[in-house]
């Protein structure tokens, strides 16, 4: 039984990965190692099929213009992921424009097929002299010094910049074994222009073992690989294999900007042509490495123009770039949250671009936006994304509009600024069933009297405005300075009773007493005097009052016993003085006058209440 | 100078009167259930009237018909501030308090106690403070100076030193820095950075005390569950 279930699962398996290779579709790419070429140089065309199992092969068009020499397949597979890769090197039979058709591929009952690719061959340059041409790995005869050879070939006039230069630069170098140039698309690119630098190894002979390479180190100058291809090349009729790599390089800043010298450390075979096979191996061991230095590369960084630059650029340069805003969910609840993503794309590296800004959106609460970037190598160019994620949360109920959002770039090509734009988004926000349900409108209670408590609810709108007045007691609280005014008045009057410890009416009081017994010559002016004073000093009203009455008065008053037992005396003598049938007036009235004056003072000094 | 009074006078009363139209286009958008487009309005008003209470009121009950209990509490507590008598302010407030977990009146203290401690505004306290100080200095003054009025300087003194303690209570309220969790939901971590883990998640409505800020970032205290952390900037409304 068990092993009946082990057969069976050995048979459903590559089944089941037959069908999920098969459910998630095939991918399949054409590209070549260039798309300019001259007569003598050959073409790498790649097919890639990324997803089929199984045994396949795709087929090439018909190629009136090319001569299919040689074809390689290798196949990788990883977690039931195969992919496939086919190469074809073929040699131009005339120069012009050469079209290579779409490759198809039947698979699984269906038919891909790829996008046609269009190449430019050239003329090739005519060569001064006729030297046969020599295979490079079987000769091993080095070409005569330079100072035999003739005035290299000059790369044909319409050829790319890029592929002028690396010909010319080649040609120069023809009479060495093995040397390495380098040469640049464009060497006067605006920032953050994308411009290819390509680096070629040439060798006219084999090497031994690998030929380890260093990239060209760059200033102000950002540098990405973007493909690495392998190709063979006449040079004054000497055939050379080289190997190339390509980089797409932007300009950080305006001013100069270097790709300083590439190197490969090679050992070279060109001693052991005519050793046998053991002392090549000897010497092998012995032979010293050699360094090829490619050529360093200037270029002036231009600025961008200020000229009608938008307010949406943020500094693209480039072409054929799209942008696209998406939203995970159209139909949300008030307070959701929805993830609105914006996806730039396009040729050139918008990498070192600044971040999309979003404009206000009203009735949404937007969270940061978060930002990624990369940079993948596609057919030799390369091809850079931007993801801005935000997230947006509508506040309210509602139909909202995300408008559109702008971004621009340059394009170095037309010399102008192009700006892009997304569609504008509708989102329909419902209200929160959160605060509708908010209420447990089910655990209403029984009030009494025939009330029920249903629910409860926020108080309704108040349809005026406070105004702001200040009441009364809030206006008061403006008034600081009347802190400093009565602060300062209590701070008088504790500085005046700390002064002179009188009030202020006792001593008017002494004053006017004083004054009037000083002029007092009869007895009713020291009673007069006498009277005033002790209705101010102490309130006492001395009129129609018994003196004993007095005497307690002023005593509850506060003033002492002995002064109040003085004034008894003293009043007696002037009731006696005022009565009594001798006259007493002249010095008996100011003797009276005196004691009167003497009392007082006491009483001003003792009798402070 | 009569010309400048007329025209300061007409374009006072064109002001209220627009102010008026505008407040009842925004009534009728919030009787329509257009909380939104009411709102709008009702935050166009404030520009011009930052301090009225009622502005607020409305705001926050916009807010609180579209499901945002945070920003309804942030402003229903900025009207409160403004106006701490008004019925319908205190009870939308606590019922949105309520509704997040939250409490108006501290568990503990009689309702009425709490509707004393803030039956004045801040400024009336104020004002009434300074009344008692200005009465007290002029009896003192007057007692010093003719021994007369001391008990009822004794007792302004009692009075201007209470209501001093009253305010100064009510002042330190109104100066703590207060959030509340705008966000459906804000996370309360170790750090002010998304690098630091999260050790709670607080739902919106609740009230944070705010201690310190560094960069996008806040130390609060959540006074009603005894945690602190740092909160993101963005997801509260600072009051």
């Amino acid at each position: 039984m068990f092993k009946r279930i082990i057969l069976l699962l050995s048979l459903l398996l590559p089944i089941a990965a037959h069908a999920a290779l098969d459910l998630t579709g095939i991918d399949m790419t054409a590209s070549v190692n260039k798309t300019s070429l001259t007569m003598d140089d050959e073409l790498v065309l790649t097919v890639t099929v990324d997803g089929a199992a199984g045994d396949f092969m795709p087929q090439l068009p018909s190629l009136p213009s090319f001569n299919v020499y040689a074809r390689s397949a290798s196949k990788q597979i990883n977690n039931f992921h195969a992919i496939s890769t086919f190469e074809y090197i073929m040699l131009p039979r005339f120069p012009g424009k050469a079209v290579i058709g779409p490759i198809t591929l039947n698979y699984g009952n269906k038919t891909y097929k790829t996008d046609p690719i269009t190449v430019t061959v050239y003329r090739a340059p005519s060569t001064p002299t006729k030297t046969p041409a020599k295979k490079a790995a079987s000769s091993a005869k080095a070409p005569s010094a330079a100072n035999t050879r003739k005035a290299p070939a000059q790369a044909p006039a319409n050829l790319p910049p890029l592929e002028r230069d690396l010909y010319n630069l080649a040609a120069q170098n023809g009479d060495k074994d093995y040397f390495m140039i380098a040469a640049v698309s464009d060497k006067t690119p605006y920032i953050n222009q994308t411009v290819t630098l390509a680096v070629r190894f040439y060798y006219a002979l084999p090497f031994v073992g690998n030929a380890p390479y260093n990239a060209p180190t760059v200033s102000n100058l950002f540098m990405e690989e973007v493909s690495s291809s392998e190709g063979r090349q006449n040079i004054d009729g000497r055939i050379y294999n080289y190997i190339e790599r390509r980089y797409a390089v932007s300009g950080v800043t305006n001013g100069p900007a270097q790709a300083g010298n590439a190197s490969v450390r090679y050992i070279s075979t060109s001693r052991f042509s005519n050793l046998s096979v053991l002392d090549r191996m000897v010497a092998a061991v012995s032979q010293e490495e050699q360094t090829a230095l490619s050529n360093t590369v200037n270029l002036s960084i231009r600025a961008l123009p200020q000229q009608g630059k938008p307010k949406s650029f943020y500094g693209a340069v480039g072409d054929k770039f799209t942008i696209s805003a998406s939203v995970d969910r159209n139909k949300v609840e008030a307070g959701e949250a929805i993830n609105l993503t914006v996806k730039v794309n396009g040729s050139g590296n918008i990498k070192p671009t600044t971040d999309l800004k979003l404009p206000q959106l009203p009735g949404f609460k937007v969270y940061d936006v978060a930002t990624t970037s990369g940079a993948v190598p596609s057919n030799g160019i390369l091809k850079s994304y931007k993801i801005f994620k935000t997230v947006i949360v509508p506040v309210s109920s509602g139909k909202y509009t995300i408008p559109s959002l702008d971004w621009s770039y340059f394009n170095p090509g037309t010399k102008q600024y192009n700006t892009i734009r997304t569609q504008a988004i509708t989102i329909e926000a419902t209200p929160s069933s959160k605060t509708d349900t908010g209420f447990d409108f089910g655990a209403h209670s029984d009030l009494g009297n025939g009330f029920r408590q249903l629910g409860q609810d926020i108080r309704y709108l108040k349809s005026d405005m406070d105004g702001a007045k200040l009441t009364f007691l809030a206006q008061l609280s403006t008034w600081t300075w009347a802190n400093y005014l009565f602060i300062s008045l209590l701070a008088l009057a504790g500085i005046f009773a700390l002064m002179d410890k009188q009030t202020l009416a006792g001593r008017r009081a002494l004053a006017k007493a004083r004054a009037q017994l000083k002029t007092a010559y009869t007895e009713e002016a020291i009673v007069e005097a006498l009277t005033t004073y002790l209705q101010v000093r102490y309130k006492v009203h001395t009129a129609s009052l018994p003196l004993r009455d007095i005497s307690t008065a002023l005593q509850k008053h506060g003033c002492p016993a002995e002064l109040a037992k003085r004034f008894e005396t003293l009043w007696q003598r002037l009731d006696a003085a005022r009565f009594a049938p001798v006259d007493l007036q002249g010095e008996g009235a100011m003797e009276l006058a005196r004691q009167a004056t003497d009392l007082i003072k006491a009483m001003d000094k003792g009798g402070r209440r | 100078m009569r010309k400048r009074f007329i025209v300061l006078w007409l374009t006072t009363v064109m002001s209220v009167c627009a102010a008026a139209a505008d407040l009842q286009s925004a009534e009728e958008l919030y009787r329509q259930g257009k909380f939104a487009a009411a709102l709008g309005e009702y935050e166009e008003l404030l520009n011009t009237y930052p301090k009225d209470s009622h502005l607020y009121y409305n705001i926050g009950n916009c807010y609180f018909k579209m499901g945002s209990t945070g920003l309804a509490v942030a402003n229903y507590y900025r009207a409160f501030r403004l106006d701490p008598r008004d019925g319908d302010i205190r009870h939308n407030l606590a019922l949105a308090l309520e509704n997040s977990g939250e409490r108006l009146v501290p568990s503990g203290m009689p309702e009425i106690l709490h509707k004393a401690f803030f039956s004045l505004q801040t400024d009336e306290l104020k004002g009434l403070f300074f009344l008692s100080v200005w009465l007290f200095c002029i009896l003192g003054a007057l007692w010093l100076i003719k021994r007369k009025w001391g008990r009822a300087a004794l007792a302004f003194f009692v009075m201007a030193l209470a209501l001093g303690v009253w305010y100064s209570w009510r002042t330190h309220l109104e100066q703590t820095p207060l959030a509340i969790v705008a966000a459906p939901v804000a996370e309360l971590r170790s750090g002010p950075g998304t690098n630091f883990p999260a050790s709670a998640s607080v739902a919106q409505g609740h009230i944070l005390v705010i201690q310190d800020t560094k960069d996008n970032w806040y130390d609060v205290i959540v006074k009603s569950q005894g945690l602190q952390g740092w909160v993101e900037a963005d997801t509260v409304e600072k009051i």
